[in-house]
């Protein structure tokens, strides 16, 4: 099948009848790409359709695919018996709080190991690199003895601080920070302009694309973290919206409908963000895995 | 970019080393707050745990040295082994299956034009959800008694508590969950081949899957190899779904590394024998990362 | 002008609301109540916080079992913790030897008006008891219920299986045979799996069912102030193998997973359900609801082995969080055993409400309680067979003998281990995590 990809480009001249066949084919191949496009989504569906749907109808046998009757008791039950209200603060904070740091630190970091040249800046970058390797998943007793030590567990502070360690966007940020012309700093500073003015009025504008993308992926991703939140967080309240949710999930009873509600409820913000942003998540993406 | 690195200070004018220096109290200034956190909450830990996997630390640090005995006991101990095979086998689950369905699928959706946004906004959505929406939604689609696959094919498999089904369950989970990254890196990749190549290939009378094999799948390698890569590296990583979906389960068929850390680490308060699995985790990531390093590098040039 | 008006009249208004915030005491209160009887909690906290102004109690519900105690753990190692919880008695000789659990004196008791002997005498017992194996003395918990293992039983499927008394309840079984021959009934005449018992992600329950068919045996775990063994291989071995032997013939649910479980009784897919007292109120609230389409019915557990109906049971406490970094302050141990007071005195019957039996006796004797729908079909007898888990740091919620008990019991019911290798490692496991 894979072979039909180019047929249109290809120059030889394709008899009628092999035109009609590779056109069925091509139809075929069509239909069963947006088949299995429908089966992926189809369990995000049955999630929200689930979610409205009576307790007892959710547990009914043939299970309907549209409800017989709307039910959204389910979702003002669980706003008004969990915290998720709070716990959708909480994540829109520390997301937006880990965003704004992350692209900053990185910014700073990148630009001094793309544009200055310093003693010292070479082996800086290797460092930097090195950290690229290592997975913080594996030291996660120490982080939590440090994090416990400085006081910080069961705050805002320890759950956003660890987070703020990844080197991957000081790395994307110093490759296209290297690919800007030398031309355009060097005549602001012959012109006197400082480092910082160099950065903020030239690199960050010219970069501008690769910041919209890498924040909204840094923000996807630091609204997704699981594990790190999941330990540093005693208090129910103080959770995030990933490890809230679990929370609701351990409840006793018919809860399917419920639980559901809260899925969907928790899945909102980065479907929403994704469905804008496409675009620009593509390119964060892209970026992350070091592909430009 | 501002030259001239000084080799020999010695000779430089006064006014120049002031420059030198105010210019490396900028670059210190605009890299300390990065260095600051990444030393403090990556490399420290990193070095820290080291230290701890030869002590009987609690969950406070406290504790004191005892040699290697966490790490005979480790590798004496079955249920290590159990956890280092079971993280082997999602990664045998996971691996090659995400990156032949992304590329399926990657093809798939080159084929189309106007859908195929839309296409690819399918098979990429799942990527953006929390990883508890992931498992809550797989856990009723698959529930075993009221779940929807159950009921279609009538089947009373338990997917996430099966001795036998459990890891295949969470590793389809999971590429259902993680796939449409993959999808996004073959896309870029496909549109990275020249049509030219494709061009001159169909002159020489090259079609189907000659095409495929002599132009498309060497073009694509070093996406391949990328993928491959990013995939093991965080199969190793396995926790999120793992806990979500079985917690470690049945009887520990679904017991993989991470899980065993935490279980031993925050659950038993055993500090530093948990360290010394962490240790054993990041010494694989690390073997892992350096041959990604080679990899990548040869890919660039 | 209007403006320096608004100030003049809104400045004392705010100025009062915030004295009246200063002088309140805010209580952190962590429970792991999920479900029926989360509500009834809920309730309890909420006509706390009503009936008086001093304290506001912050109910927080965490995940039940083993993520709630390494939260708790944490947050005693980090100093982070809540100012009351609930706790498993099951769970006390472990909290008490990771240091959790902090001591709560009589004078302290008495700020709740309470004093121990106001208390289920054999839970104070067990407190006691369990505070000395640790090398402490005192207590450091307070009882609020008894809970137990019960039978739910669907009343319309088992007329349909002529198992139905001349009363419309369901008379109980009096040994094994007896009860194999009644699931056999209902399976021949009404066609559902007879019996819900969760066995999936759940070590919980086969591990009450197992317990009390082992204990009606005359079986012991703790012999000595010691962890015993000896009684594993026989009646252990027979206990096992009866489940085993159920579930073979399809008489229990197979492979089921907690919520399945009281799914597929409450839709009338399995005529009995195996279950805590905790689901009560999900029978109350569903027919309260109408969502429950038949008449049900609710006995303890039956005696299967002649005489001895000793059951498996659990107590819920109310405990304080050992913080050695932050100690509570007087003020907020007084506001915690005001709360303690009240959730045993005026929230007693409520906490009934989810099926649970009251320690405070004043309450276990009222005649409010005695006359309560549906608790008086079981809580008489289960309260006199309720029996508690041996007083080892390895049993209890959370504890490693779930592990044990998942990783051994659960392949006998799923056919992949005959009950005899089953106890041998279920046995090997025990005295692992005993070392």
């Amino acid at each position: 099948m894979t072979a039909t990809i180019n047929k249109s480009t290809t120059t030889k001249p394709p008899a009628p009848l092999s035109v009609r066949l590779s056109r069925l084919w091509g139809g075929v191949i069509t239909a069963l790409t947006l088949v299995l496009a429908a089966a992926w989504v189809f369990p995000m569906y049955w999630a929200v359709v689930t979610s409205v749907k009576p307790d007892d109808e959710t547990v009914a046998a043939p299970p309907t695919l549209w409800p017989q009757k709307f039910d959204f008791s389910s979702y003002s039950y669980i706003f008004q018996n969990s915290p998720i209200v709070r716990w959708y603060i909480n994540s829109v904070l520390t997301a937006v709080l880990i965003t704004f740091l992350v692209l900053l630190l990185s910014i700073l970091c990148a630009y001094a190991l793309s544009q200055i040249n310093f003693r010292g800046r070479t082996w800086l970058y290797w460092l930097v690199l090195a950290g690229f390797m290592i997975p913080f998943q594996a030291s996660l007793i120490p982080l939590f003895i440090f994090i416990n030590k400085l006081g910080l567990v069961n705050s805002y502070t320890g759950l956003v601080v660890p987070q703020l360690a990844a080197p991957i966007a000081v790395v994307i940020y110093k490759q296209f920070f290297d690919q800007v012309p030398h031309e355009l700093g060097d005549a602001a500073r012959i012109d006197g302009a400082s480092e910082w003015r160099v950065l903020f009025g030239i690199f960050l504008p010219l970069n501008w694309g690769i910041t919209v993308s890498l924040g909204i992926v840094t923000f996807i991703a630091a609204w997704n973290n699981f594990l790190w939140p999941f330990i540093v967080m005693n208090d129910t309240a103080k959770l995030t919206i990933p490890v809230g949710i679990t929370q609701i999930q351990s409840a006793y009873g018919v809860a399917y409908a419920k639980t559901m509600a809260t899925a969907v409820t928790a899945a909102v913000p980065t479907v929403v963000a994704y469905l804008i942003f496409q675009r620009r998540v593509t390119e964060g993406v892209m970026a992350t895995a070091g592909l430009k | 970019m501002l030259n001239t690195a000084p080799s020999k200070t010695g000779v430089l004018s006064p006014e120049k080393r002031t420059q030198l220096r105010k210019r490396w109290l900028t670059a210190m200034l605009m890299a300390a707050p990065f260095i600051l956190f990444y030393l403090l909450f990556l490399i420290y830990p990193t070095l820290r745990v080291i230290q701890l996997s030869f002590t009987d630390a609690d969950l406070a640090g406290n504790g004191v040295w005892v040699g290697l005995t966490n790490y005979t006991k480790l590798f004496t101990e079955p249920t290590f082994w159990t956890a280092l095979l079971n993280t082997l086998y999602f990664i045998l689950l996971t691996v090659v299956p995400n990156t032949l369905v992304g590329l399926g699928l990657a093809l798939l959706v080159m084929r189309l034009k106007r859908l195929r946004n839309l296409a690819m906004a399918a098979f990429f959505l799942p990527n953006v959800l929390p990883v508890s929406v992931v498992t809550s939604v797989w856990n009723w689609v698959l529930d075993s008694n009221f779940g929807l696959v159950n009921y279609l094919t009538g089947s009373t498999v338990t997917w996430f508590q099966d001795p036998v089904w459990a890891m295949p369950a969470v590793a389809f989970v999971t590429i259902w969950w993680t796939v449409g990254f993959n999808v996004l890196l073959f896309i870029a990749g496909l549109q990275n081949i020249p049509p030219e190549l494709y061009e001159a290939a169909a002159l020489d009378g090259a079609s189907g899957f000659r095409l495929f094999r002599s132009i498309t799948w060497p073009s694509l390698w070093p996406v391949t190899s990328l993928i491959l890569l990013l995939q093991l590296i965080a199969q190793f990583k396995i926790f999120d779904q793992i806990y979500l979906l079985t917690t470690g389960g049945p009887f520990d068929k679904t017991l993989v590394l991470l899980l065993y850390a935490y279980r031993e680490g925050f659950q038993q308060q055993h500090g530093g024998y948990s360290s010394a699995i962490g240790v054993v985790l990041m010494v694989i990531i690390l073997v892992v990362s350096a041959l990604q390093a080679k990899l990548l590098n040869r890919g660039g040039r | 002008m209007r403006l320096p008006r608004m100030l003049a009249l809104g400045l004392p208004l705010t100025l009062a609301l915030s004295a009246a915030a200063q002088a309140q005491t805010t209580v952190t209160f962590w429970d792991f109540f999920g479900g029926g009887d989360g509500i009834r909690m809920k309730q309890i906290v909420d006509d706390f916080n009503k009936s008086q102004k001093d304290i506001v109690v912050n109910r927080t519900t965490q995940t039940w079992g083993n993520p709630f105690y390494t939260k708790v753990h944490t947050s005693v190692v980090s100093g982070q913790t809540p100012d009351v919880m609930t706790y498993h008695l099951s769970a006390v000789p472990s909290g008490l030897k990771k240091n959790d659990l902090r001591a709560i004196t009589p004078a302290e008791l008495a700020m709740a008006g309470l004093k121990i002997s106001d208390f289920q005498p054999n839970l104070v017992k067990t407190l006691e008891t369990d505070a000395k194996a640790a090398g402490k003395t005192g207590i450091y918990a307070v009882p609020l219920d008894t809970h137990t293992f019960v039978v739910y039983y669907n009343k319309d499927l088992l007329k349909k299986a002529g198992l139905l008394g001349a009363d419309g309840m369901m008379p109980a079984m009096k040994n094994i045979a007896d009860m194999t021959k009644a699931l056999q009934t209902i399976k021949d005449k009404t066609g559902v799996t007879p019996m819900a018992l969760s066995t999936n992600q759940d070590s919980a329950t086969p591990w009450r069912l197992w317990y009390s068919l082992f204990l009606q045996q005359g079986g012991t775990m703790f012999k000595g102030g010691k962890l015993y063994l000896g009684d594993l291989d026989t009646k252990g071995k027979a206990a096992l193998q009866t489940m085993a032997d159920w579930t073979k013939a399809g008489l229990l649910t197979k492979n089921t997973a907690y919520p399945a479980g009281v799914a597929l009784f409450t839709a009338g897919r399995t005529a009995m359900m195996f279950n805590g007292n905790w689901e009560v109120p999900t029978m109350v609230d569903a027919k309260a609801k109408g969502s429950l389409k038949f008449d049900y019915g609710i006995m303890s557990f039956p005696a299967l082995y002649g005489s001895n109906n000793e059951t498996w049971a659990d107590s819920h406490e109310l405990a304080i969080p050992n913080n050695t970094k932050t100690p509570i302050s007087p003020e907020k141990l007084k506001a915690v055993m005001t709360f303690i007071g009240y959730v045993n005195k005026q929230g007693g019957l409520g906490w009934a409400g989810g099926g649970h039996i009251p320690s405070y006796l004043p309450t276990q004797n009222s005649a409010a309680f005695k006359a309560l729908q549906p608790n008086v079909q079981y809580s008489v007898k289960s309260a006199k067979d309720a029996t508690l888990e041996p007083n080892v740091p390895i049993f209890g919620v959370g504890g490693p003998v779930y592990d044990a008990v998942g990783n051994n019991f659960t392949p006998v019911l799923l056919g992949q281990l005959t009950a005899e290798q089953g106890i041998s490692k279920f046995k090997a496991a025990l005295i692992n995590f005993n070392k």
